[in-house]
């Protein structure tokens, strides 16, 4: 099932959205965090029409993962912020 | 939960469903429980950015991307949203710790810096949607945070009544696990394009997650 909202897969990415999913998969992650699939991840996907929002959005997620919080920490607040939202994500 | 855990976790849930009523008390709680400033900062702009990612998951009608051997969530889309309050606490412009219109800003450098550059983008851009549908898009999703000050900052209510956006905006910040297919199609068929859309739910999200920023690091320099 696709999103809703038009997204560009990694395979027809160009210029600066190539870029941007190139700097994305790039930073480290935990191996969990490793979609089933080739392409990038629907959250990041969903910015596909608008590199310069896709990579002004990350940057904040990238300095929240080097922050002084430990990683279960962060891990326990997004997935409790997640479930009081009732989203799966 | 332990103690430890359930003070962070006591914090995401207020501070996710009703920005408005987050404490000094839940905040000198979860320092009790051993956690510093900067840790206390992180997981207020943590909970904040959690608000803006979950909106456009669900707006944006993503799939799950992950395999986990643990049962999938069911949401619960009939979850009623907590009443929003009549009245909310002004800030006082003029501290160290406040940007120009009073409102706290992150301690931690680098982040401060990149979520001004964020909400910047979101803001003050004027293609593919116009200033004054940007200006709309936050006056609503900060009044549903009860985010007065901003949502004063931001226009007039009355030029809001009635816009596709507005009612957007509305439905995306108070019940954005309703979110369906059709919410998008009302965009396009008032004209909005792809990527009008698109911002619209990243403006209205980013709203959603800046007010319980503010409210978060409010609450925690009290």
């Amino acid at each position: 099932m696709g999103a809703w909202l038009a997204t560009v897969s990694k395979a027809d990415a160009t210029g600066a959205l190539a870029a941007a999913y190139t700097a994305m998969e790039n930073r480290p992650m935990p191996p969990v965090y490793q979609p089933p699939h080739d392409d990038a991840p629907g959250i990041i996907r969903a910015h596909s029409l608008d590199p310069e929002l896709l990579r002004r959005t990350f940057a904040i997620s990238g300095l929240l993962a080097s922050t002084a919080l430990q990683w279960a920490d962060r891990e326990l607040l997004a997935s409790v912020t997640s479930r009081t939202n009732q989203c799966f994500y | 939960m332990a103690p430890r855990e359930r003070a962070l976790a006591s914090v995401a849930v207020t501070l996710t469903s009703r920005p408005w009523a987050v404490t000094g008390d839940d905040m000198e709680e979860v320092r009790r429980q051993g956690f510093s400033e900067q840790q206390l900062e992180s997981a207020v702009a943590v909970i904040a950015m959690f608000n803006y990612f979950t909106r456009v998951a669900d707006a944006s009608g993503i799939d799950f991307d992950y395999q986990t051997p643990l049962p999938a969530f069911e949401p619960d889309r009939d979850q009623v949203s907590a009443p929003r309050p009549v009245a909310s606490v002004v800030v006082a412009p003029g501290a160290d710790d406040r940007d120009a219109a009073g409102r706290r800003v992150l301690g931690h450098e680098g982040l401060r810096a990149a979520w001004a550059s964020w909400r910047a983008y979101l803001l003050d851009s004027v293609e593919p949607l116009s200033r004054s549908d940007r200006l709309l898009l936050v006056r609503v999703a900060a009044e549903e945070a009860a985010d007065r000050a901003t949502a004063e900052a931001h226009g007039s209510p009355a030029g809001a009544a009635g816009h596709v956006l507005a009612g957007f905006a509305r439905k995306l910040s108070r019940e954005p696990w309703q979110m369906q297919a059709a919410d998008l199609e009302k965009l396009r068929a008032s004209g909005y394009s792809e990527i009008a859309v698109l911002q619209a739910i990243s403006v209205t999200a980013h709203q959603n997650a800046d007010s319980r920023l503010s409210a978060g690091l409010a609450a925690a320099r009290i």
